[in-house]
């Protein structure tokens, strides 16, 4: 039987550019992506040295990341709660910097991409940025592969419309 | 951004690929979850490269002991091969000489041999014993080297006494490849005797020598080339 540590180091470099993009994508920060995506790797870690017979790491470590970015999203809920005293005043009509930025087709796609509900930024990322197959993805979902692809659809239809309204 | 068709869209969405962890990020959080990569105890850093240095290392170490191994050790077939290359690059002339050496080696190996040994180190003995007189019938004495010739009577000499050295032990070793050597060295030297000018008293012993030849008396002939040397 294998080294669990060498297994491990081996999941952690097949998945460890897919888990932080994923995570990435989801809190928009390079730091708050780092510091879910290492927390990830650990509680997967933690987990692996317990039990090394775990059928899909990919499903195994997405899931992990996305329990981490949801509870991260309830924690900072929580805790933005600030008084309105030093809320920033917005402009609803951006300014010519973030025009500039929006303007950038890689910027368009994020920042539509992360206002998409959740199940339709996990299924484009996962089927079209991490190559996973259909069946994987509707085992991850929980869906039937025909369903998924039908959800599928609608995700990209929905990431279209929200790029038009960028425009 | 122009009008998007799907194929597009999912072109777009391909360039996401772009984000990526920084490179040091990555290792420095390997090594924070999984701890230092094991490294080998005396080569702290061990890579595929040094493996080629490791591997002479070994064959170094390796032929380090094999040079004190006997027959019947499992490292004597790298003594064994190493002697066998060497031999290559033996002149025919001094082929009888470079197995003399090694039958010398074989008897000197018999005085510190443990019991298991034994027997595997006469079999190399003979061995050798028998090439030497092999190559010695394969040289011309009349056109041979004098050196060589001197090279020849040393070892036999050498030879001679390291047979009573074991004889003292208790171990004798007899058999047909040493009367065969016997005989192919004696003959050896009788014809480098007669292509010399003689002195009275070594042509009484060539005299001898051959009276003792004629008769099959080897071992007594080779006897008297060695005290009246």
């Amino acid at each position: 039987m294998a080294n669990p540590r060498k297994k491990f180091s081996k999941i952690y470099d097949t998945h460890i550019e897919k888990i932080y993009r994923f995570i990435y994508l989801k809190v928009n920060s390079e730091e708050i992506a780092q510091d879910l995506c290492s927390e990830t790797f650990l509680k997967g870690w933690e987990s692996f040295k317990n039990n090394q017979n775990i059928e899909n790491p990919s499903a195994f470590l997405y899931r992990i990341a996305r329990n981490l970015v949801t509870d991260y999203y309830r924690q900072k809920g929580r805790t933005q709660i600030v008084s309105t005293e030093f809320t920033p005043i917005t402009d609803p009509n951006p300014s010519l910097e973030e025009r500039m930025t929006l303007n950038s087709d890689l910027e368009q796609i994020k920042t539509a991409l992360v206002d998409l509900k959740e199940d339709y930024q996990n299924v484009i990322i996962w089927h079209y940025l991490d190559d996973l197959p259909i069946p994987e993805i509707a085992k991850m979902l929980n869906k039937s592969e025909e369903n998924t692809r039908v959800f599928l659809h609608r995700a990209l239809k929905a990431l279209k419309n929200k790029l038009n309204n960028l425009v | 951004m122009v009008e998007l068709t799907e194929k597009n869209l999912i072109g777009k969405i391909k360039e996401l690929r772009q984000i990526k962890p920084r490179k040091d990020w990555v290792c420095l959080t390997k090594t924070q979850i999984l701890g230092e990569e094991p490294t080998f105890f005396l080569f702290p850093y061990f890579k595929p490269a040094s493996v080629g240095l490791i591997a002479i290392f070994i064959l170094f170490g390796l032929f380090g002991f094999a040079k004190n191994s006997l027959p019947g050790d499992p490292l004597y077939t790298i003594r064994k091969i190493v002697h066998e290359s060497r031999a290559v690059f033996v002149s025919p002339e001094e082929k009888p000489v470079f197995q003399l050496k090694l039958a010398n080696d074989r008897l000197k190996d018999l005085t510190k041999a443990p019991a298991k040994n034994l027997a595997p180190t006469i079999n190399e003995f003979q061995a050798s014993i028998s090439e030497a007189a092999k190559d010695l019938t394969k040289v011309d004495a009349t056109t041979s080297n004098p050196i060589v010739t001197q090279k020849i009577v040393d070892e036999t000499k050498k030879l001679k006494e390291n047979e009573e050295k074991m004889r003292s032990l208790g171990v004798v070793i007899e058999g047909e490849e040493i009367e065969n050597f016997n005989k192919a060295v004696v003959e050896y030297l009788i014809k480098d005797l007669e292509g010399m000018s003689l002195t009275e008293e070594k042509e009484i012993v060539l005299k001898e020598m051959k009276k003792l030849f004629e008769e099959g008396k080897y071992s007594e002939a080779l006897e008297l080339y060695l005290i009246n040397q």
